[in-house]
């Protein structure tokens, strides 16, 4: 298996793997979804909601709030208390929050939570939970998904590989020695204009073995760290497995 | 009602980037434009903040 970088930042990070196959890719993809730990709130105590808005319905936006955990310190079960005390006139952020803990904070800043009018006043106490994605999506930590690569097949003569060349609209291919190359093959968008201007001489076809894989963090972790937990989590469960093989002997 | 946190089909966190979205916008400013500068790619997380409608300033006028 041969893996290259594409792009990384703190949001997304994308890579392009070759020599693999889509049981593989699949189990990294749902395992990141299911199996990464991460914080969300998950109870609430209502003491005071003066605002327009319904006790549930800012509940709900509570929960969906992306939060800033370390997998060292947070393990799955453990909570942490935060508080969001206001009053109008003023539009509550997530900012707002405050946090108990010094390490946990919501990563994504200036959502507004509720508008208060002059004198209305929410106070809500909240308590954090680390749990899974399997659980509820408030819980997933990344959008992740993986793309099989393109290629072009058959060969073709220089006056229509110039053809085939001028059609790509992304015109990320390039002819070398009776073949049309796909160059990047991640900004391929599968449009078949290639294929349309060879007049059936090139095919083109999905790869099978290498594979783009994009993961874009919602903000709780780093985009790298959810391909690294959610590994963990495979190895876990096959470990596991092989535990209970070993009670059969 | 209000923006809501998140776009409803991928999931990732629109309701942070609606102030600049309107006040851009308002200012004459193509949405398309404001959208791409914000990073926006997907059409999924763009119809969020291009229907999204803010009835809840509306909707305090009647609060007691």
């Amino acid at each position: 298996m041969n893996i290259r970088k594409i792009e990384e930042n703190e949001k997304i990070c994308v890579l392009k793997i070759i020599g693999t196959n889509t049981k593989v890719m699949n189990a990294i993809r749902r395992c990141a979804m299911s199996d990464v730990p991460v914080l969300a709130v998950e109870n609430i105590a209502i003491h005071k909601n003066s605002s327009v808005l319904f006790d549930e319905y800012i509940g709900m936006r509570l929960a969906l709030l992306p939060i800033k955990t370390d997998p060292k310190i947070y393990k799955k079960g453990d909570k942490v208390k935060l508080v969001l005390k206001e009053r109008g006139p003023k539009v509550v952020t997530s900012a707002d929050i405050k946090c108990s803990d010094p390490n946990v904070e919501i990563t994504a800043k200036d959502v507004p939570i509720v508008k208060l009018k002059d004198g209305q006043q929410i106070f809500f106490e909240m308590e954090a939970v680390v749990d899974t994605g399997r659980e509820h999506a408030k819980w997933q930590p990344a959008l992740i998904a993986y793309y099989e690569l393109p290629k072009l097949d058959g060969e073709v003569d220089e006056k229509t590989a110039k053809n085939v060349l001028n059609s790509c609209p992304k015109k990320i291919l390039e002819y070398r020695a009776g073949k049309v190359l796909i160059e990047r093959p991640e900004s391929c968008d599968l449009c078949f204009c290639c294929e349309e201007a060879s007049n059936g001489k090139l095919k083109l076809n999905l790869t099978n073995n290498s594979f783009i894989l994009k993961v874009e963090t919602y903000g709780s972790l780093k985009p790298a760290l959810v391909l690294e937990k959610a590994i963990e989590a495979i190895r876990e469960r096959c470990e596991k497995f092989e535990d209970e093989l070993k009670k059969l002997k | 009602m209000i923006i809501p946190v998140r776009c409803f089909s991928c999931g990732s966190v629109v309701g942070d980037l609606h102030k600049k979205f309107e006040e851009e916008v308002r200012k004459g400013k193509n949405p398309k434009e404001v959208l791409d500068e914000m990073g926006v790619k997907r059409y999924c997380c763009r119809r969020m903040l291009l229907t999204h409608v803010e009835v809840i300033d509306d909707l305090m006028k009647f609060s007691i």
